[in-house]
């Protein structure tokens, strides 16, 4: 009821909850097994959520065919916590645990396949293999926000419902005062410690012990709280029937014990959390180690092996390490234009392009960023092939390519010092310059201009100014 | 900060080159070897760490310093930052001919903005990348030596996309301290554009002097500006 273990139950005997639940209690009404034997459960039982994660990993990392039902298997006899059986005993509890109405053939099935593997083709089966992972994927996913959003509503009304379940039972019970002190007490225990360790339930282990933060506030308030009510509830079983002064004394000491306790293990739980955070930073850095000497090995030292096979071939030395170098300067301070939706990323991927393909040396400069519209896309085109243009004619000299979005507008420029040319003097048929470039450029609303001085070099502008686009786009 | 005012340079232009590659350095000098077989430039002395070459600097009192901006030693990261704040002294006063100032130009590999941004601002009077080539980095040397600002085409990228390119960012006076003048814009896109300051200066129809000066100004302003954008910018591309 309290955790869902019931309803773990039921589903695993195929018995209706309700049954269960009414065994339960009269198993606790008579002398206590039925509490002793859920408790035993609640603890020993992977819950649902857990399990049906545990086995979708299992199934991922050995390929085993299946189908249907993904998760069902992991709840027979699953309890998935904390279920708001207090509140609403069908409707949750239900959801969250039979998340798929399938036949109860499925759950011993599961885990061997019934269709998939009858498929002719292996493609068929591969296909229903990754839908049916990323179903059962999706459905833990599921069934762990599930859990959590839930877990709220179980701690408030556990406690509440174990305080009301206490009034009830004294004003029951009012002719056998012994019952009650005893069963008073007990039942507030039992109410703060399920507040208590509903906190560290399964679903939220990970987040105690995960790097961003180890809890939540609330979390340690209805831990405190929990606490408090453990605390009260031995206090009030211990001193049955004392006088109220008694009692308060009694408190006083309990609570001056815990705060002596807490003095003299702080220092030693602080020094643990330190520990552990240290082994997790440890951890952090021993991964990142790990990926630099991947990063250095797949590139620097392959080149470098390329480089050594290949020194007689100085252009194609020259053009491994300037790849290199620029794949290493990427990765070192990357400037966060690997975004490929930037223009920036683009302009960088192409002008790296060119490099490779031409042996060209070609420095870029970026002035502002905006993401690549298919306008934007055109004056990309029509600068890849004025690098390429430039590349060809740049005669080693290094390109300088500068790309400024600014407010209103894309502009660019590419540099070379090569030799120059005379735009009147190339040929109809050449299609470089005239149609990939200013062509494209006057197509959608831009510009492009080559400036061309002999014996200076050329610089191609590119002008893309935003107001065509509005009107394009209308 | 040292005066903008340029004195006839002296040649030959003394030179400390630090860097903490020693193969590094021996390349440097034989970038520089035929400058200095024509008497433009000295080289006096060489560095591979903070303390060696605040030790360097403060015995020769060379002109320029080629400064490596990650430097080992010391306890300010980049170590080319400590050597500038440590050199103060030497950078600070008036510039005669008895008591020259040494003036840094920082040479780096890297492209972090934040590396650049921070050496501009400890005192250097310009940044250059490793890359470049031997007759450029001497011009760079002798632009330095004279008192003006030298920038790369990456830097004056930077500053453009630091102080903003748009069109309502222009500064209404030239020596509003946060922005950039129209003019001052210009010849920093031509300088991103790969243009030196000769062909800045024939694009413009202004004389190089003028070009320097414009670039001298845009480099005070990296230097005492407060714009927030420029520390949030530095900060944005550190992250990553």
């Amino acid at each position: 009821m309290l955790a869902g273990v019931a309803t773990g139950v039921a589903v695993h005997l195929r018995l209706p909850v309700r049954a269960v639940r009414i065994g339960f209690v009269v198993a606790t009404l008579m002398g206590g097994p039925g509490a002793v034997l859920y408790a035993w459960l609640w603890a020993l039982v992977p819950d649902s959520a857990s399990a049906a994660a545990a086995q979708a990993a299992q199934q991922a990392a050995t390929r085993a065919p299946y189908s249907g039902a993904p998760v069902l298997g992991a709840q027979i006899g699953g309890r998935p916590f904390p279920a708001p059986a207090l509140v609403a005993p069908s409707d949750p509890v239900d959801r969250i645990d039979l998340p798929d109405p399938a036949p109860p053939e499925a759950e011993v099935t599961a885990g061997s396949s019934t269709t998939s593997t009858i498929g002719p083709l292996k493609e068929t089966v591969l296909q229903a293999r990754a839908a049916a992972v990323a179903a059962a994927v999706e459905e833990v996913e599921e069934q762990v926000r599930t859990s959590r959003r839930s877990r709220l509503r179980a701690d408030l009304f556990a406690g509440l419902c174990l305080f009301a379940a206490c009034a009830v039972l004294l004003a029951s019970w009012t002719g056998l005062e012994v019952q009650a002190g005893f069963t008073m007490p007990l039942l507030i225990v039992a109410s703060g410690a399920v507040i208590a360790y509903a906190q560290f339930d399964e679903a939220d282990r990970s987040r105690w012990f995960s790097s961003t933060g180890f809890t939540t506030r609330a979390t340690t308030l209805r831990l405190m709280l929990g606490v408090v009510v453990v605390v009260l509830g031995i206090v009030l079983l211990v001193l049955q029937n004392a006088d109220p002064v008694l009692i308060t004394q009694t408190l006083l000491a309990t609570v001056a014990v815990l705060f002596g306790v807490t003095v003299v293990f702080a220092p030693w739980g602080v020094r643990f959390w330190r520990t552990l955070d240290s082994e997790r930073a440890g951890r952090v850095r021993e991964a990142e180690r790990a990926d630099i000497a991947a990063h250095l090995h797949d590139s620097v030292l392959q080149t470098l092996a390329l480089i050594q096979r290949r020194s007689a071939d100085a252009p194609e030395v020259a053009r491994l390490a300037r790849a290199q170098e620029r794949d290493l300067r990427g990765w070192l301070y990357g400037r966060g234009d690997d975004d490929p939706t930037m223009i920036s990323a683009r302009v960088a991927a192409l002008t790296a392009e060119a490099e490779d393909v031409h042996g060209a040396v070609i420095e870029v400069v970026t002035v502002g960023d905006r993401p690549v519209d298919e306008r934007a896309m055109s004056l990309l085109s029509a600068l890849r092939e004025a690098v390429a243009n430039a590349a060809r004619h740049a005669g080693g000299e290094s390109i300088r390519v500068y790309v400024e979005c600014m407010p209103d507008g894309i502009e660019a420029f590419v540099r070379d010092r090569g030799p120059g040319f005379d735009l009147a003097a190339v040929p109809e048929d050449r299609l470089g310059v005239r149609e990939s470039i200013i062509g494209r450029m006057e197509r959608h609303g831009g510009s492009a201009r080559v400036r061309s001085t002999e014996g200076e070099g050329t610089e191609i502008r590119l002008l893309l100014p935003d107001s065509g686009s509005v009107e394009e786009e209308q | 900060m040292s005066k903008d005012v340029a004195r006839p340079v002296k040649l030959p232009v003394r030179v400390v080159i630090v860097d903490d590659h020693r193969v590094f350095r021996s390349g440097v000098r034989a970038e520089l070897a035929t400058a200095v077989s024509e008497g433009k430039l000295d080289i006096v002395g060489e560095a591979g760490d903070v303390e060696e070459a605040v030790a360097v600097v403060a015995k020769h009192r060379p002109d320029v310093v080629l400064l490596d901006v990650h430097l080992p030693g010391g306890t300010v990261r980049p170590g080319g930052r400590e050597v500038l704040q440590r050199s103060a002294s030497l950078t600070n006063h008036a510039d005669t001919a008895d008591d020259p100032v040494t003036r840094f130009l920082a040479l780096s590999v890297s492209d972090a903005a934040e590396d650049v941004i921070a050496v501009i601002r400890a005192g250097a009077r310009g940044y250059v990348t490793k890359s470049i080539s031997g007759p450029e980095l001497v011009a760079a040397v002798l632009t330095v030596a004279s008192g003006d600002a030298v920038f790369s085409p990456r830097l004056a990228g930077f500053v453009l996309d630091a102080f903003g390119t748009g069109a309502g960012e222009v500064a209404q006076v030239d020596d509003e301290l946060d922005r950039l003048s129209a003019r001052e814009r210009e010849v920093m896109r031509l300088i991103a554009r790969g243009y030196a300051y000769k062909e800045v200066a024939k694009e413009l129809f202004i004389s190089v002097k003028t070009v320097e000066t414009h670039v001298s100004a845009v480099l005070r302003k990296l230097q005492l500006s407060s714009r927030h954008e420029l520390t949030r910018w530095a900060a944005d591309r550190r992250l990553l």
